[in-house]
């Protein structure tokens, strides 16, 4: 894979620029960081999320209206180090205290639970959420072990609302675990994507085969077989969804229909049609459906379906005004306000 | 050599980062094996950055030099191996002070180093991590202190030798963290980077006490091995 870049070792750093320079008028670099934050962030719980670059949206555009305050990126696949982390948490904290949201990966845990103890040391108060929403990289029972995929941009969302309708930390907090416990996704994908500068792909699978469950990074998943059709990928995918986390008739849900970086709008479109016939024939009720390219690894050719079961708390915060430079949603009514 | 000086502290740490920049195709190439194939590169911009640190402060207490290698690795290599290789230079931050080095402080730095690393890694022995070097090389290190006849060189060599061994081992070991763990066994019967990166720490650190043990007598083969 040719890739259009200068240098590798300027990928994420570039990446970050290329950001600022279409959407400087509302975010500001932090200097030193591959962080940005708001230019005026909100007199609030500040949210900051971050992880390795190269999976963009993700972290770098989950920052906006509805989103984070702050983002931090390290270099490609790999976490930021603490200082940047604390650097870009600073940019934004205004006296409310910070929640950060990441995926859990034990690189991510690793500096950004060192990132908490330098804040808390200086008398901020941290509380974080890791994004564990992917069911085939552990079983239930061990389901704080699982990782962050796709599905993390409905907590993301979610936090950075309640953040926004001014609950306090303990509050957004509880939320946004709320949030990540009634996620569920799930990734089938046929070919890696291959970091810049890199000369093999992250994983290789022989032609004409599928793995459903391999990780953002490559990591093996729960089943490697002949390609499948799109509906019937869609099929097996949603019966692991519904089997991880059982719905009820009437329920509802938030869908996403994510590519993974390679993957035409079309094959999308025909998936989430499929899983939307999934859905109607449970009897859930589709309360938001969205498709795209919210997640990504590189080229990965692939896409994940990610589930976010409603509850009348979560609800209230997704439904609030969300923008981000990928996405523009939320339109029913304000949450109650509840600024003390 | 029955203590360090600052000085000596600050050149042994400066002989380990260029060990560790000079392992860099070796270690990814370890790295490529069972997991994303970078740690060589992390390693590599992590002690450049330690080594510029070293040459350009000057150190009046024989930890800093130990704190400071650690700190730049956490601020300059991001990933879990920035953390958990800073922690182990680093130690914790109820540091102690000293205008020398003797074994037995060295030893307690780096039995609070791998308290560190286990703590905030979640690893035990056994998990095909870097504690699989660094806890026996660290009882290497208790044991030789406690006998209270060993001198420096020759502790940090039967170390080094703990670690080698330890970092051997991890090719027997399933992985329970990073990318390898998702392998299973097909991690099986290759090395973990991390703990092959240990073993080079140490190593290093023996090769140096050994070329500088006894007033700068350089290190003569036949006798290396017997100064215990």
């Amino acid at each position: 894979m040719t890739k259009f870049i200068n240098d590798a070792d300027r990928v994420a750093a570039e990446t970050v620029e290329g950001f600022l320079a279409v959407h400087g008028a509302e975010f500001v670099a932090v200097p030193g960081t591959y962080g940005v934050a708001k230019r005026v962030p909100g007199d609030k719980v500040a949210v900051v999320s971050g992880g390795g670059s190269g999976h963009e949206p993700v972290w770098l555009e989950y920052i906006g209206t509805g989103f984070a305050d702050a983002v931090c990126q390290g270099d490609v696949f790999a976490a930021p180090p603490p200082n940047a982390i604390v650097a870009t948490a600073r940019a934004v904290e205004r006296g409310h205290g910070v929640l950060f949201v990441y995926g859990n990966y034990a690189g991510d845990a690793l500096n950004f639970d060192m990132a908490a103890e330098e804040l808390q040391a200086a008398g901020i108060p941290v509380r974080t959420v890791r994004i564990t929403d992917d069911l085939a990289a552990a079983p239930a029972e061990r389901a704080d072990e699982r990782r962050g995929i796709a599905g993390g941009f409905f907590t993301s969302r979610i936090a950075g609302s309640a953040a926004e309708a001014g609950l306090d930390l303990e509050a957004v907090y509880a939320v946004a675990a709320r949030a990540n416990a009634a996620t569920r996704s799930i990734g089938v994908a046929s070919a890696g994507g291959t970091i810049p500068g890199g000369h093999e792909p992250t994983f290789t699978l022989p032609d004409g085969q599928m793995e459903i469950g391999l990780g953002m990074h490559g990591e093996p998943g729960v089943r490697r077989g002949p390609m499948l059709t799109a509906d019937e990928a869609a099929d097996q995918m949603m019966a692991y969804l519904v089997d991880d986390h059982p719905v009820d008739a009437g329920e509802r849900v938030c869908v996403l229909v994510n590519g993974l970086g390679a993957t035409t709008r079309a094959e999308l479109y025909i998936i989430a049609r499929r899983v939307r016939h999934n859905l109607d024939a449970r009897g859930l009720h589709v309360h938001d459906f969205h498709l795209g390219n919210y997640a990504t690894s590189q080229e990965m050719h692939g896409f994940s379906i990610s589930v976010l079961h409603l509850d009348a708390q979560l609800q209230r915060y997704y439904d609030m005004p969300a923008r981000a430079s990928f996405f523009i949603g939320g339109q029913a009514a304000p949450a109650e306000v509840v600024r003390a | 050599m029955r203590v360090m000086t600052v000085e000596d502290v600050r050149r042994m740490l400066l002989a380990v980062a260029e060990r560790i920049v000079a392992s860099q195709n070796l270690l990814c190439a370890a790295d490529r094996a069972i997991g994303d194939g970078d740690h060589g590169l992390g390693m590599r911009r992590g002690f450049t950055a330690a080594a510029e640190r070293l040459e350009g402060d000057g150190f009046d207490d024989a930890f800093v030099p130990f704190r400071s290698v650690g700190d730049c690795l956490i601020s300059t290599m991001g990933g879990a191996s920035g953390v958990l290789f800073g922690v182990l230079f680093r130690g914790d931050v109820e540091a102690e002070s000293s205008h020398t080095l003797s074994l037995d402080e060295l030893t307690r730095h780096f039995e609070r180093s791998l308290a560190e690393v286990c703590r905030r890694g979640r690893a035990q022995t056994g998990d095909k991590t870097l504690v699989d070097a660094l806890e026996p090389a660290v009882r290497s290190l208790r044991q030789s202190a406690d006998s209270g006849e060993v001198g420096l060189a020759s502790a940090l060599r039967a170390a080094a030798s703990a670690a080698r061994s330890g970092a051997e081992a991890t090719k027997g070991y399933v992985a329970r963290f990073g990318k390898a763990r998702t392998l299973g066994e097909r991690a099986l019967g290759f090395v973990d980077p991390g703990a092959l990166s240990t073993a080079i720490v140490f190593e290093a650190m023996a090769d140096w006490a050994e070329d500088h043990d006894g007033q700068g007598r350089r290190r003569d083969p036949a006798t290396s091995s017997t100064d215990a």
